[in-house]
Protein backbone atom coordinates (compact mmCIF):
# COMPACT_ATOMS: atom_id res chain seq x y z
CA UNK A 1 0.00 0.00 0.00
CA UNK A 2 1.42 3.37 -0.99
CA UNK A 3 0.88 6.12 1.58
CA UNK A 4 2.63 8.94 -0.21
CA UNK A 5 4.89 9.16 -3.18
CA UNK A 6 7.37 12.05 -2.97
CA UNK A 7 10.09 12.59 -2.10
CA UNK A 8 10.03 9.19 -0.46
CA UNK A 9 7.68 6.36 -1.13
CA UNK A 10 6.48 4.33 1.78
CA UNK A 11 5.52 0.72 1.37
CA UNK A 12 3.59 -0.88 4.17
CA UNK A 13 4.40 -4.53 4.74
CA UNK A 14 1.53 -6.95 5.44
CA UNK A 15 1.05 -8.31 8.97
CA UNK A 16 2.28 -11.73 7.99
CA UNK A 17 4.74 -12.87 5.35
CA UNK A 18 4.75 -16.59 4.75
CA UNK A 19 6.22 -18.81 2.08
CA UNK A 20 2.95 -19.11 0.23
CA UNK A 21 1.07 -17.66 -2.71
CA UNK A 22 0.10 -14.54 -0.77
CA UNK A 23 3.68 -13.90 0.33
CA UNK A 24 4.97 -14.31 -3.22
CA UNK A 25 2.20 -12.00 -4.44
CA UNK A 26 3.46 -9.26 -2.12
CA UNK A 27 7.07 -9.71 -3.25
CA UNK A 28 5.98 -9.54 -6.91
CA UNK A 29 4.39 -6.20 -6.11
CA UNK A 30 7.44 -5.01 -4.16
CA UNK A 31 9.98 -5.81 -6.88
CA UNK A 32 7.97 -4.07 -9.57
CA UNK A 33 7.10 -1.06 -7.41
CA UNK A 34 10.70 -0.39 -6.39
CA UNK A 35 12.23 -0.49 -9.87
CA UNK A 36 12.88 3.26 -9.75
CA UNK A 37 15.60 5.65 -8.72
CA UNK A 38 13.85 6.65 -5.56
CA UNK A 39 14.03 6.31 -1.79
CA UNK A 40 11.72 3.64 -0.41
CA UNK A 41 10.66 3.36 3.20
CA UNK A 42 9.82 -0.25 3.97
CA UNK A 43 7.47 0.03 6.88
CA UNK A 44 7.18 -3.01 9.17
CA UNK A 45 4.73 -1.35 11.56
CA UNK A 46 2.04 -4.01 11.24
CA UNK A 47 4.28 -6.99 10.72
CA UNK A 48 3.72 -9.75 13.25
CA UNK A 49 5.32 -12.67 11.46
CA UNK A 50 7.95 -13.17 8.79
CA UNK A 51 9.37 -16.53 7.81
CA UNK A 52 13.13 -16.00 7.93
CA UNK A 53 13.85 -17.89 4.70
CA UNK A 54 11.94 -15.12 2.86
CA UNK A 55 14.87 -12.81 3.53
CA UNK A 56 16.30 -14.38 0.37
CA UNK A 57 13.47 -12.77 -1.63
CA UNK A 58 13.58 -9.44 0.17
CA UNK A 59 17.38 -9.31 -0.12
CA UNK A 60 17.26 -10.14 -3.82
CA UNK A 61 14.78 -7.32 -4.46
CA UNK A 62 16.72 -4.75 -2.42
CA UNK A 63 20.11 -5.68 -3.89
CA UNK A 64 18.92 -5.90 -7.49
CA UNK A 65 16.86 -2.73 -7.55
CA UNK A 66 19.59 -0.80 -5.75
CA UNK A 67 22.16 -1.92 -8.29
CA UNK A 68 20.01 -1.77 -11.43
CA UNK A 69 17.74 1.22 -10.80
CA UNK A 70 19.53 3.19 -8.11
CA UNK A 71 16.67 2.62 -5.62
CA UNK A 72 17.46 3.26 -1.95
CA UNK A 73 15.79 1.42 0.91
CA UNK A 74 15.16 2.19 4.52
CA UNK A 75 13.64 -0.30 6.97
CA UNK A 76 11.47 1.30 9.64
CA UNK A 77 9.29 0.32 12.60
CA UNK A 78 10.79 -3.02 13.41
CA UNK A 79 9.28 -2.71 16.85
CA UNK A 80 8.33 -6.30 17.09
CA UNK A 81 11.21 -7.94 18.96
CA UNK A 82 10.52 -11.33 17.37
CA UNK A 83 10.90 -9.79 13.92
CA UNK A 84 14.05 -7.88 14.75
CA UNK A 85 15.62 -10.91 16.39
CA UNK A 86 14.75 -13.13 13.43
CA UNK A 87 16.25 -10.77 10.88
CA UNK A 88 19.26 -10.08 13.05
CA UNK A 89 19.99 -13.74 13.82
CA UNK A 90 20.19 -14.74 10.20
CA UNK A 91 22.47 -11.83 9.35
CA UNK A 92 19.91 -10.07 7.14
CA UNK A 93 19.95 -6.79 9.07
CA UNK A 94 23.72 -6.72 9.03
CA UNK A 95 23.69 -7.20 5.28
CA UNK A 96 20.98 -4.62 4.60
CA UNK A 97 21.70 -1.91 7.13
CA UNK A 98 25.45 -2.37 7.20
CA UNK A 99 25.48 -2.63 11.01
CA UNK A 100 28.93 -3.76 11.96
CA UNK A 101 28.55 -6.35 14.67
CA UNK A 102 28.17 -9.91 13.55
CA UNK A 103 24.86 -10.96 14.98
CA UNK A 104 24.43 -14.29 13.30
CA UNK A 105 23.24 -17.04 15.57
CA UNK A 106 24.49 -20.53 15.00
CA UNK A 107 20.92 -21.80 14.90
CA UNK A 108 20.06 -19.82 11.76
CA UNK A 109 20.64 -20.67 8.12
CA UNK A 110 21.94 -17.22 7.20
CA UNK A 111 20.96 -14.87 4.45
CA UNK A 112 23.68 -14.77 1.83
CA UNK A 113 24.28 -13.54 -1.70
CA UNK A 114 26.44 -15.72 -3.95
CA UNK A 115 28.05 -15.04 -7.26
CA UNK A 116 26.94 -17.69 -9.75
CA UNK A 117 30.61 -18.32 -10.47
CA UNK A 118 31.53 -18.96 -6.86
CA UNK A 119 30.40 -22.54 -6.50
CA UNK A 120 32.94 -23.46 -3.82
CA UNK A 121 31.54 -20.82 -1.47
CA UNK A 122 28.01 -22.16 -1.93
CA UNK A 123 29.28 -25.63 -1.20
CA UNK A 124 30.88 -24.47 2.02
CA UNK A 125 27.72 -22.61 3.06
CA UNK A 126 25.45 -25.62 2.57
CA UNK A 127 27.86 -27.88 4.39
CA UNK A 128 28.38 -25.52 7.32
CA UNK A 129 24.91 -24.09 7.82
CA UNK A 130 22.70 -26.94 6.67
CA UNK A 131 24.35 -30.32 6.98
CA UNK A 132 26.28 -29.75 10.17
CA UNK A 133 23.31 -28.37 12.08
CA UNK A 134 22.37 -30.27 15.18
CA UNK A 135 18.93 -31.08 13.76
CA UNK A 136 20.28 -32.74 10.65
CA UNK A 137 22.68 -35.40 11.98
CA UNK A 138 19.72 -37.32 13.38
CA UNK A 139 18.88 -38.38 9.85
CA UNK A 140 20.36 -41.34 8.00
CA UNK A 141 23.46 -40.87 5.86
CA UNK A 142 21.36 -41.63 2.77
CA UNK A 143 18.78 -38.96 3.62
CA UNK A 144 21.44 -36.34 4.31
CA UNK A 145 23.10 -37.09 1.02
CA UNK A 146 19.81 -36.66 -0.81
CA UNK A 147 19.22 -33.30 0.88
CA UNK A 148 22.65 -32.12 -0.13
CA UNK A 149 22.19 -33.36 -3.68
CA UNK A 150 18.77 -31.69 -3.96
CA UNK A 151 20.13 -28.31 -2.90
CA UNK A 152 22.95 -28.51 -5.41
CA UNK A 153 20.69 -29.64 -8.22
CA UNK A 154 18.61 -26.52 -7.55
CA UNK A 155 21.66 -24.28 -7.40
CA UNK A 156 22.99 -25.66 -10.70
CA UNK A 157 19.58 -25.09 -12.26
CA UNK A 158 19.94 -21.41 -11.37
CA UNK A 159 23.49 -21.30 -12.72
CA UNK A 160 22.51 -22.94 -16.00
CA UNK A 161 19.16 -21.34 -16.74
CA UNK A 162 18.66 -17.98 -15.01
CA UNK A 163 21.31 -15.92 -16.79
CA UNK A 164 21.66 -14.02 -13.50
CA UNK A 165 24.95 -13.05 -11.85
CA UNK A 166 23.84 -13.79 -8.33
CA UNK A 167 21.70 -16.11 -6.32
CA UNK A 168 20.26 -15.14 -2.93
CA UNK A 169 19.82 -17.82 -0.32
CA UNK A 170 18.31 -17.99 3.16
CA UNK A 171 16.88 -20.76 5.29
CA UNK A 172 15.02 -21.52 8.43
CA UNK A 173 14.72 -24.44 10.81
CA UNK A 174 11.24 -25.08 12.14
CA UNK A 175 12.22 -26.94 15.26
CA UNK A 176 8.80 -27.98 16.48
CA UNK A 177 7.76 -29.23 13.09
CA UNK A 178 11.16 -30.87 12.50
CA UNK A 179 11.54 -29.21 9.14
CA UNK A 180 13.96 -26.98 7.33
CA UNK A 181 13.17 -24.56 4.52
CA UNK A 182 15.72 -23.16 2.12
CA UNK A 183 14.81 -20.44 -0.35
CA UNK A 184 16.87 -19.58 -3.42
CA UNK A 185 16.11 -16.53 -5.52
CA UNK A 186 17.53 -15.17 -8.72
CA UNK A 187 16.43 -12.15 -10.66
CA UNK A 188 16.86 -13.20 -14.25
CA UNK A 189 15.11 -15.24 -16.91
CA UNK A 190 11.85 -16.81 -15.83
CA UNK A 191 10.93 -20.43 -16.53
CA UNK A 192 8.41 -19.11 -19.06
CA UNK A 193 11.04 -17.11 -20.95
CA UNK A 194 13.34 -20.12 -21.10
CA UNK A 195 10.67 -22.58 -22.22
CA UNK A 196 9.17 -20.28 -24.86
CA UNK A 197 12.52 -19.24 -26.32
CA UNK A 198 13.40 -22.89 -26.72
CA UNK A 199 10.11 -24.33 -27.98
CA UNK A 200 8.04 -22.18 -30.35
CA UNK A 201 5.19 -24.69 -30.14
CA UNK A 202 4.66 -23.69 -26.47
CA UNK A 203 3.91 -20.08 -27.35
CA UNK A 204 0.35 -20.49 -26.02
CA UNK A 205 1.58 -21.81 -22.63
CA UNK A 206 0.92 -19.71 -19.54
CA UNK A 207 3.66 -19.14 -16.94
CA UNK A 208 2.17 -21.92 -14.83
CA UNK A 209 2.04 -24.32 -17.82
CA UNK A 210 5.73 -23.62 -18.47
CA UNK A 211 6.58 -24.40 -14.83
CA UNK A 212 4.59 -27.61 -14.91
CA UNK A 213 6.34 -28.65 -18.12
CA UNK A 214 9.81 -27.85 -16.75
CA UNK A 215 9.48 -29.97 -13.61
CA UNK A 216 8.71 -33.15 -15.57
CA UNK A 217 11.33 -35.79 -16.11
CA UNK A 218 13.45 -35.33 -19.24
CA UNK A 219 12.08 -31.90 -20.16
CA UNK A 220 14.91 -29.46 -20.65
CA UNK A 221 15.66 -26.15 -22.35
CA UNK A 222 19.32 -27.00 -22.83
CA UNK A 223 20.82 -26.88 -26.35
CA UNK A 224 20.34 -29.91 -28.59
CA UNK A 225 23.88 -31.18 -27.97
CA UNK A 226 23.34 -31.33 -24.22
CA UNK A 227 21.23 -33.48 -21.99
CA UNK A 228 19.29 -32.58 -18.87
CA UNK A 229 15.88 -32.40 -17.30
CA UNK A 230 16.56 -34.80 -14.46
CA UNK A 231 17.47 -32.59 -11.50
CA UNK A 232 14.01 -31.32 -10.58
CA UNK A 233 12.47 -34.73 -11.12
CA UNK A 234 15.04 -36.29 -8.83
CA UNK A 235 14.27 -33.72 -6.14
CA UNK A 236 10.53 -34.39 -6.49
CA UNK A 237 11.03 -38.13 -6.11
CA UNK A 238 13.07 -37.60 -2.96
CA UNK A 239 10.64 -35.08 -1.48
CA UNK A 240 7.75 -37.49 -1.98
CA UNK A 241 9.54 -40.07 0.17
CA UNK A 242 10.80 -37.46 2.59
CA UNK A 243 7.36 -35.84 2.87
CA UNK A 244 8.86 -32.51 1.99
CA UNK A 245 7.64 -29.65 -0.13
CA UNK A 246 8.77 -27.82 -3.27
CA UNK A 247 7.44 -24.45 -4.40
CA UNK A 248 8.41 -22.41 -7.44
CA UNK A 249 7.23 -18.88 -8.26
CA UNK A 250 8.51 -17.58 -11.60
CA UNK A 251 6.98 -15.01 -13.95
CA UNK A 252 3.24 -15.38 -13.55
CA UNK A 253 3.45 -19.04 -12.62
CA UNK A 254 3.18 -20.68 -9.23
CA UNK A 255 3.82 -24.39 -8.76
CA UNK A 256 3.72 -26.40 -5.56
CA UNK A 257 4.12 -30.06 -4.66
CA UNK A 258 3.46 -31.22 -1.15
CA UNK A 259 2.82 -34.74 0.13
CA UNK A 260 2.82 -35.94 -3.46
CA UNK A 261 0.03 -33.54 -4.45
CA UNK A 262 0.81 -31.08 -7.23
CA UNK A 263 -0.89 -27.79 -7.92
CA UNK A 264 -0.03 -25.01 -10.33
CA UNK A 265 -1.73 -21.78 -11.21
CA UNK A 266 -1.39 -18.48 -13.00
CA UNK A 267 -0.92 -15.41 -10.80
CA UNK A 268 -2.00 -11.87 -11.38
CA UNK A 269 1.42 -10.33 -10.78
CA UNK A 270 4.65 -11.39 -12.41
CA UNK A 271 7.91 -11.96 -10.54
CA UNK A 272 10.82 -11.13 -12.85
CA UNK A 273 12.98 -14.09 -11.89
CA UNK A 274 12.49 -17.25 -9.89
CA UNK A 275 11.89 -18.07 -6.25
CA UNK A 276 12.43 -21.70 -5.35
CA UNK A 277 11.63 -22.92 -1.86
CA UNK A 278 12.45 -26.41 -0.75
CA UNK A 279 11.32 -27.79 2.58
CA UNK A 280 12.74 -30.97 4.05
CA UNK A 281 11.31 -33.20 6.74
CA UNK A 282 14.19 -33.65 9.18
CA UNK A 283 12.44 -36.50 10.96
CA UNK A 284 12.78 -38.70 7.91
CA UNK A 285 13.73 -42.19 9.13
CA UNK A 286 14.22 -43.71 5.68
CA UNK A 287 17.64 -45.20 5.04
CA UNK A 288 17.51 -44.84 1.24
CA UNK A 289 19.26 -48.14 0.57
CA UNK A 290 20.08 -49.20 -2.94
CA UNK A 291 17.62 -51.63 -4.43
CA UNK A 292 19.81 -52.98 -7.21
CA UNK A 293 23.42 -53.92 -7.81
CA UNK A 294 24.92 -52.02 -10.73
CA UNK A 295 28.25 -51.99 -12.52
CA UNK A 296 29.34 -48.59 -13.85
CA UNK A 297 30.79 -49.83 -17.14
CA UNK A 298 27.82 -51.99 -18.00
CA UNK A 299 25.68 -48.83 -17.83
CA UNK A 300 27.55 -47.16 -20.70
CA UNK B 1 47.21 -49.33 -26.18
CA UNK B 2 47.92 -46.79 -23.45
CA UNK B 3 44.98 -45.73 -21.35
CA UNK B 4 44.85 -42.10 -20.22
CA UNK B 5 43.86 -41.61 -16.59
CA UNK B 6 41.64 -38.71 -15.57
CA UNK B 7 40.94 -38.16 -11.90
CA UNK B 8 37.65 -36.37 -11.26
CA UNK B 9 39.02 -34.91 -8.05
CA UNK B 10 41.68 -33.01 -10.03
CA UNK B 11 38.87 -31.10 -11.72
CA UNK B 12 36.50 -30.64 -8.80
CA UNK B 13 39.20 -29.98 -6.17
CA UNK B 14 36.62 -31.30 -3.76
CA UNK B 15 35.04 -34.58 -2.73
CA UNK B 16 31.84 -33.42 -4.36
CA UNK B 17 31.28 -33.35 -8.12
CA UNK B 18 28.46 -30.83 -8.15
CA UNK B 19 29.35 -28.35 -10.86
CA UNK B 20 28.27 -28.49 -14.50
CA UNK B 21 31.31 -26.33 -15.33
CA UNK B 22 33.68 -28.97 -13.91
CA UNK B 23 31.76 -31.62 -15.83
CA UNK B 24 32.24 -29.64 -19.03
CA UNK B 25 36.03 -29.52 -18.44
CA UNK B 26 36.07 -33.31 -18.13
CA UNK B 27 33.96 -33.65 -21.29
CA UNK B 28 36.52 -31.54 -23.19
CA UNK B 29 39.34 -33.86 -22.06
CA UNK B 30 37.36 -36.98 -22.97
CA UNK B 31 36.41 -35.52 -26.34
CA UNK B 32 40.02 -34.64 -27.07
CA UNK B 33 41.09 -38.23 -26.35
CA UNK B 34 38.16 -39.88 -28.14
CA UNK B 35 38.80 -37.98 -31.39
CA UNK B 36 42.24 -39.60 -31.38
CA UNK B 37 40.67 -42.97 -30.44
CA UNK B 38 42.55 -42.93 -27.15
CA UNK B 39 41.10 -44.87 -24.25
CA UNK B 40 40.40 -43.04 -21.00
CA UNK B 41 39.95 -44.29 -17.45
CA UNK B 42 37.76 -41.80 -15.59
CA UNK B 43 38.53 -42.27 -11.93
CA UNK B 44 36.07 -41.15 -9.24
CA UNK B 45 38.30 -41.99 -6.26
CA UNK B 46 37.50 -39.85 -3.20
CA UNK B 47 34.35 -38.43 -4.82
CA UNK B 48 31.54 -38.83 -2.33
CA UNK B 49 28.71 -37.05 -4.11
CA UNK B 50 27.72 -36.32 -7.69
CA UNK B 51 24.70 -34.56 -9.16
CA UNK B 52 22.99 -34.91 -12.54
CA UNK B 53 24.21 -31.48 -13.72
CA UNK B 54 27.81 -32.71 -13.37
CA UNK B 55 27.18 -36.16 -14.91
CA UNK B 56 25.16 -34.70 -17.80
CA UNK B 57 27.97 -32.31 -18.70
CA UNK B 58 30.82 -34.80 -18.33
CA UNK B 59 29.39 -38.16 -19.48
CA UNK B 60 25.84 -37.64 -20.80
CA UNK B 61 27.01 -35.16 -23.42
CA UNK B 62 29.35 -37.78 -24.94
CA UNK B 63 26.29 -39.51 -26.39
CA UNK B 64 25.55 -36.46 -28.56
CA UNK B 65 28.83 -37.03 -30.37
CA UNK B 66 29.78 -40.68 -30.03
CA UNK B 67 27.92 -43.95 -30.45
CA UNK B 68 27.28 -46.23 -27.50
CA UNK B 69 29.79 -48.72 -28.99
CA UNK B 70 32.50 -46.06 -29.24
CA UNK B 71 31.90 -44.92 -25.68
CA UNK B 72 31.95 -48.50 -24.38
CA UNK B 73 35.25 -49.18 -26.08
CA UNK B 74 36.97 -45.91 -25.15
CA UNK B 75 35.69 -45.05 -21.67
CA UNK B 76 36.33 -46.97 -18.50
CA UNK B 77 34.75 -45.69 -15.29
CA UNK B 78 36.62 -46.50 -12.10
CA UNK B 79 35.92 -46.21 -8.40
CA UNK B 80 32.52 -44.56 -8.60
CA UNK B 81 30.81 -45.13 -5.25
CA UNK B 82 28.06 -47.74 -5.34
CA UNK B 83 25.38 -45.35 -4.18
CA UNK B 84 26.17 -42.96 -7.07
CA UNK B 85 25.49 -45.62 -9.71
CA UNK B 86 21.69 -45.20 -9.94
CA UNK B 87 22.27 -41.53 -10.75
CA UNK B 88 24.79 -42.41 -13.47
CA UNK B 89 22.32 -44.93 -14.87
CA UNK B 90 19.59 -42.28 -14.96
CA UNK B 91 21.85 -39.80 -16.77
CA UNK B 92 23.08 -42.34 -19.34
CA UNK B 93 19.61 -43.72 -20.05
CA UNK B 94 18.32 -40.21 -20.56
CA UNK B 95 21.26 -39.24 -22.81
CA UNK B 96 20.78 -42.35 -24.97
CA UNK B 97 17.13 -41.46 -25.38
CA UNK B 98 17.78 -37.80 -26.18
CA UNK B 99 20.49 -38.49 -28.73
CA UNK B 100 18.92 -41.58 -30.26
CA UNK B 101 19.67 -41.61 -33.97
CA UNK B 102 16.51 -41.95 -35.97
CA UNK B 103 16.96 -43.08 -39.52
CA UNK B 104 14.21 -42.78 -42.15
CA UNK B 105 12.17 -45.89 -42.77
CA UNK B 106 13.28 -48.02 -45.73
CA UNK B 107 16.82 -46.64 -45.67
CA UNK B 108 18.18 -49.87 -47.23
CA UNK B 109 15.90 -49.51 -50.25
CA UNK B 110 17.05 -45.92 -50.78
CA UNK B 111 20.67 -47.15 -50.87
CA UNK B 112 19.78 -49.75 -53.51
CA UNK B 113 18.13 -47.13 -55.70
CA UNK B 114 21.19 -44.90 -55.39
CA UNK B 115 23.51 -47.70 -56.43
CA UNK B 116 21.68 -47.91 -59.75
Amino acid sequence: MKLFSTPKEEILFPDSLKTDEEGFHFFSYLIKETQKKKRFILNFEHVEWVEANLCAVLGAIVATNTKTYGAKFEFVNMKNSYLETTLRNNGFLKEITGEERDTRKSSAVPYQEFSMKNEEVVEEYIFKYVLLKEEVPKMSKGAKKKIYRSIFELYQNSVLHSGADQVFVCGQFFRYKGRMALTMVEIGKTFEENVKSCYLEFEHFSGADCLNWAVKSGNTTKPETETGGLGLDLIRDFLKMNQGKLQIRSGNGYWIEKNGMTNFEECERSFCGSIVNIEFNLRDKNEYFLSEELDANSLL
Amino acid sequence: MIMIELFVKDFTESQRAISAADGEKIFQKLDEAFTKSEKVALDFSEIKLTITAFLNASIGKLYSKYSTEQIRSLLHIRNLAKDELPLLKMVIDRAKLRFKKEYPEGLDKIDLVNED
